[in-house]
């Protein structure tokens, strides 16, 4: 009985915050060019204070990249574009997040397929460890035991 | 076997991992240095006005040497290398070299007084609001100084203050000239 | 004077330290208990010498001594009493100095009180952390002497990285070394464990409760550090994975996983080579962590200066690596575990999969930091991985982790059916797949919030119904008499089994630290002018530049703008976003300015003050970022509970079994 009302206490009350939560406000700017200037300034690394991207960067270059990514996108320039502009003057430092190509490759998805790998042998494991137990022979319970396992059974039937 | 292979795997990685680092302490190159992607490529063209009206347009230098240096009045390392600058071009100006400096993020006023400062007389002019040039070079901070050959490609680029020796080494080979 | 008696306690500490590991190897050869026992008396004598030296060192700050190259490299005469104290570890000498002195206390804690109940691998823990003691007293003598002079005297103090004089910045260290330094404790009983050939349980139910300070530590540690950046750099945010973040973060991965697979061992005694192997990953990476962010391998934000114990560090790693092999190659017989029986949908193996993704993750972070190096010394190219990098690559690990950790709640040991399985989860899968349908294809949400948002909703469900669920059941077994007890009152029903209730409340704590990272999708910002007067709108808000204004906090000269924010046509609050002169620097200080609410942030950032007047700043919209702060506080909640539960069958065992 105590146990039905609490789950439907909880379901009303997270499905209430579910709710609520989707009508979060969206992340969309009223200037939508500026969000792309950010969006692609966030990826390029800033020259000057290294440790920063060019966004959050206010060294004299770091702005005139943003100002010139912001012409650029006027100019109808993709991002792809704007950033290879870059890459081309700065190689492939300026990118915050490598290309994912040749040698990078292996950054991109070596530890991708080692927890893969990982995962896949702990299922064999798993599963050999199943096989076998399930092949062993059941120990008979005790009659202790027998009517434990029924009035604990019973117990989970009655709620 | 099992077991061997953890132990392996163990071993490949904790060398792996000393390998990076003895790497890192001892051969790598400095974190905060960042090569130049332009070495050896063609040097990008681009036009300027210098403070005092002169149209200049780096295609007039071809078949000459070229030292691109890019500055601005708020940089400390620039005043060091002011006077260099200078000397050099008196010296090599008149044997076919050719000295140009382009300020950048700085107002002219500002400009114009550090050229007064310094006594500054080669092809000085500011760079536009983007900064257009000093972004076509990868200019990475400021004083940067690039060398453009004869043949109008960038053969090397000095981050920081440049030396006398730098310049004079570069500019003798280009012009044939022996000695000091 | 007091310098030179804190220098001469560092030296006298190393005959002490040389001392406790001698005497503590021959006592155990010898079986003799004098020398062992004169081994304890070391230890206690040298975190005696050790708090005096570092009181030497504080005393030092305290008085402004300028002959000391660490006081007059790290304070001023100008800098609060509170600032000069914590200078201390505000540099690279004083953070050895106060590391060494944590290390110590905790040996001296472990010789006092295990000295009965771990007798026989005792003396073994002792030379283990003797051993690290004395590589840290080696550097603390040697290359990194907080007590080396400086001549001639300067008059005053180059003083303290403004950034660090923030009270976040202040407990942010020592927070993260108490971290630190308590993982070397586990990591000693398991390698005198080693040494000894007794490979029971024992060390791990010794230790777990320096497994969970130690990790509650690092989790508060990693916390306050956040809340520093998001105060101090003025960017909106409170991680970057910045190197010296990542190493941080890497010991913290592997030290959750071991808190997960301990309890394996406890429960089904498998895994133990396993958790060998986390306990030795855990403190190497803590060491190698400090290696990274002080040998300057690596560019950071923290801008460390470049020092030259980046070779000795990296020779203790290695040291400690081969040690660790050799030890686990030579016991691996006793190591081995039989396995024990199990279905596939069970707790141990959500655990199982819980370690290959947090151990997995650990990985992921150390070799994305490492990997510029990898690229120039095989690739022959300098290449940046920052933040989209880790942002795009952790976030799917981190999703499949929410989704275990719900999943964990409703998987009991050995075996689950499916039917129960399905009773259990139903209602919640279909309320997260609604979720995920209408925050992905209707609100159109990025993928990464989609799927996050969704497990952690899914996560959080299962995690509250099973506290309460765990809570109101009618019958609850008293852990000390394993006899069943009825009718408890609320209170005491949480206050029983309260290991489990802590893990919950920890988990739920994760939880709320989840949502936090929901709404960094959700953020907004902009950047404008202002003339005074001048009104602008950002989000819900109105903001008007009022004027600028000037006024002194602390040592620090601070300018400000005044903007008054008004929600509609309420005007809720004043904000001073500034710019901060501090005496000793000669760069101004970025100081933001909060208007926090629980459902979001509006932070304001003083870009630049302009010439006509006008002021430019960079705002920002942080939804739920309050949530991240909060975790601490259930983790802590949680911490408390779990803590004061004493392992049962450490108590339950009587003295004369555990000494044999």
């Amino acid at each position: 009985m105590q146990k039905n009302h609490l789950s439907k206490g909880l379901i009303l009350f997270l499905g209430c915050l579910f709710i609520a939560s989707v009508f979060l406000p969206k992340g969309l700017m009223a200037d939508e060019l500026e969000d792309q200037v950010r969006k692609i300034a966030h990826q390029l690394r800033c020259p000057t204070c290294q440790a920063l991207s060019v966004k959050e960067s206010e060294a004299g270059l770091a702005v005139n990249m943003k100002n010139t990514i912001r012409q650029m996108l006027i100019q109808g320039k993709s991002e792809d574009e704007i950033l290879k502009f870059f890459e081309d003057r700065y190689g492939e430092w300026i990118l915050r997040s490598p290309r994912k190509s040749g040698f990078n490759l292996l950054l991109w998805f070596l530890p991708g397929a080692l927890i893969l790998g990982a995962c896949l042998v702990l299922l064999f494991y798993m599963k050999n460890r199943f096989k076998k137990s399930s092949r062993e022979k059941p120990i008979p319970l005790s009659d202790q035991e027998k009517e434990l396992v029924e009035r604990k059974i019973r117990e989970i039937t009655r709620d | 076997m099992n077991r061997k292979a953890f132990f392996i795997a163990g071993i490949v990685i904790s060398l792996g991992l000393i390998v990076i680092m003895i790497y890192g302490l001892f051969f790598a190159s400095n974190p905060n240095s960042i090569p130049s992607a332009l070495i050896d490529k063609k040097a990008k063209p681009f036009t300027a006005t210098t403070f005092f009206g002169q149209d200049i347009n780096l295609k007039m230098f071809l078949g000459k040497p070229v030292v691109l240096n890019f500055w601005a009045s708020w940089c400390v390392a620039c005043r060091a290398e002011a006077r260099i600058l200078e000397a050099a071009h008196q010296q090599y100006t008149p044997k076919g070299a050719v000295f140009i400096g382009i300020a950048i993020n700085d107002t002219t006023a500002d400009s114009l007084r550090f050229i007064a400062k310094y006594n500054k007389t080669y092809l000085l002019a500011p760079d536009d609001q983007l900064g257009t040039i000093s972004l076509d070079y990868g200019v990475t901070a400021v004083p940067e100084t690039f060398f453009i050959d004869k043949q109008g490609f960038i053969r090397d680029k000095v981050l920081g203050s440049v030396h006398f020796t730098k310049i004079r080494d570069f500019l003798n080979e280009q012009l044939e000239i022996s000695g000091n | 004077m007091f310098v030179d008696i804190g220098y001469y306690c560092l030296l006298a500490a190393i005959v002490l330290t040389l001392h406790s590991i001698i005497a503590s190897l021959a006592g155990a050869g010898r079986n003799s208990l004098n020398l062992i026992k004169s081994a304890r008396f070391s230890v206690v004598g040298s975190f005696i010498l050790i708090a005096v030296s570092y009181l030497a060192l504080s005393y030092a700050f305290a008085v402004d001594d300028f002959s000391v190259r660490f006081v007059a490299d790290h304070s001023s005469t100008d800098l609060p009493m509170f600032y000069k104290l914590t200078a201390v570890w505000g540099g690279m000498e004083g953070s050895l100095l106060f590391w060494e002195a944590v290390l110590v206390m905790f040996s001296g804690i472990v010789v006092l009180r295990y000295s009965k109940s771990n007798k026989d691998i005792l003396p073994f823990v002792i030379f283990t952390l003797g051993v690290i003691s004395l590589f840290l007293l080696f550097l603390l003598i040697g290359w990194s002497n907080p007590f080396a002079r400086v001549f001639p005297v300067p008059l005053e103090g180059r003083g303290l990285n403004p950034l660090l004089q923030n009270p976040g910045m202040v407990f942010h260290p020592p927070s993260l070394y108490l971290g630190y330094v308590g993982y070397s404790v586990p990591f000693a009983f398991a390698m005198a464990a080693l040494i000894k050939g007794k490979l029971n349980n024992e060390w791990i139910l010794t230790t777990r409760r320096w497994s969970l300070f130690s990790w509650f530590f690092l989790t508060a540690g990693m916390l306050l550090g956040g809340e520093w950046a998001y105060m101090e750099l003025g960017w909106g945010g409170y991680w970057a994975w910045d190197p010296v973040e990542n190493a941080s973060l890497m010991p913290w991965l592997t030290g959750t996983a071991f808190l997960h697979s301990v309890i394996v061992q406890e429960k089904r005694n498998s895994l133990k080579i396993w958790n060998m192997l986390l306990i030795i990953g855990t403190f190497t990476l803590s060491i190698l962590g400090t290696f990274i962010t002080r040998s300057g391998v690596l560019n950071s934000v923290h801008a460390f200066s470049k020092s030259p114990i980046g070779p000795a560090f990296l020779v203790f790693i290695a040291f400690i690596m081969v040690v660790a092999h050799g030890l686990l190659f030579y016991r691996q017989a006793i190591l081995s575990s039989k396995a024990q029986k199990a279905g596939i949908l069970s707790r141990e193996n959500s655990f199982l999969l819980n370690n290959i993704f947090f151990v997995g993750m650990a990985f992921t972070v150390l070799y994305g930091t490492i990997f510029p190096l990898l690229a120039e010394g095989l690739a022959d190219k300098k290449i940046s991985i920052q933040a989209p990098f880790f942002n795009s690559i952790m976030t799917p690990l981190a999703i499949l982790t929410v989704f275990l950790l719900g999943m964990s709640q409703v998987l009991g040991w050995k075996k689950t059916s499916m039917d129960m399985l399905k009773k259990n989860t139903w209602v919640v899968t279909l309320l997260t797949l609604i979720f995920m349908v209408v925050s992905g294809f209707i609100e159109a949400v990025p993928w990464q919030m989609t799927f996050l948002g969704g497990m952690t909703f899914f996560a959080g469900y299962l995690v509250i119904r099973e506290f309460f669920f765990s809570i109101l059941k009618k019958k609850h077994i008293d852990p000390k008499t394993q006899s069943e007890k009825k009718s408890l009152t609320f209170f005491k029903k949480v206050w029983t089994d309260r290991r489990r209730r802590g893990g919950i409340v920890i988990h739920f704590g994760m939880i709320v630290f989840l949502v936090g990272v929901c709404g960094n999708f959700f953020a907004q910002e902009t950047s404008f002018s202002a003339y005074p007067g001048e009104t602008t709108a950002f989000g819900d808000y109105s903001m008007t530049f009022k004027h600028t204004m000037q006024f002194q906090e602390l040592n620090a000269k601070r300018v400000a703008a005044r903007f008054e924010i008004k929600k509609g046509d309420r005007v809720i609050n004043t904000l001073l976003p500034a710019k901060a002169y501090y005496p000793t620097s000669p760069e101004p200080m970025t100081e933001v300015a909060i208007h926090r609410s629980v459902a979001e942030d509006l932070y304001l950032s003083l870009s630049t003050i302009n010439k006509d007047g006008s002021v430019t700043v960079n705002a920002y919209i942080n939804p739920l970022i309050n949530f991240v702060w909060a975790s601490m506080l259930f983790v802590t909640i949680g911490m408390v509970f779990s803590i004061s539960h004493k392992s049962l069958q450490l108590k339950k065992k009587p003295i004369s079994t555990r000494v044999s």
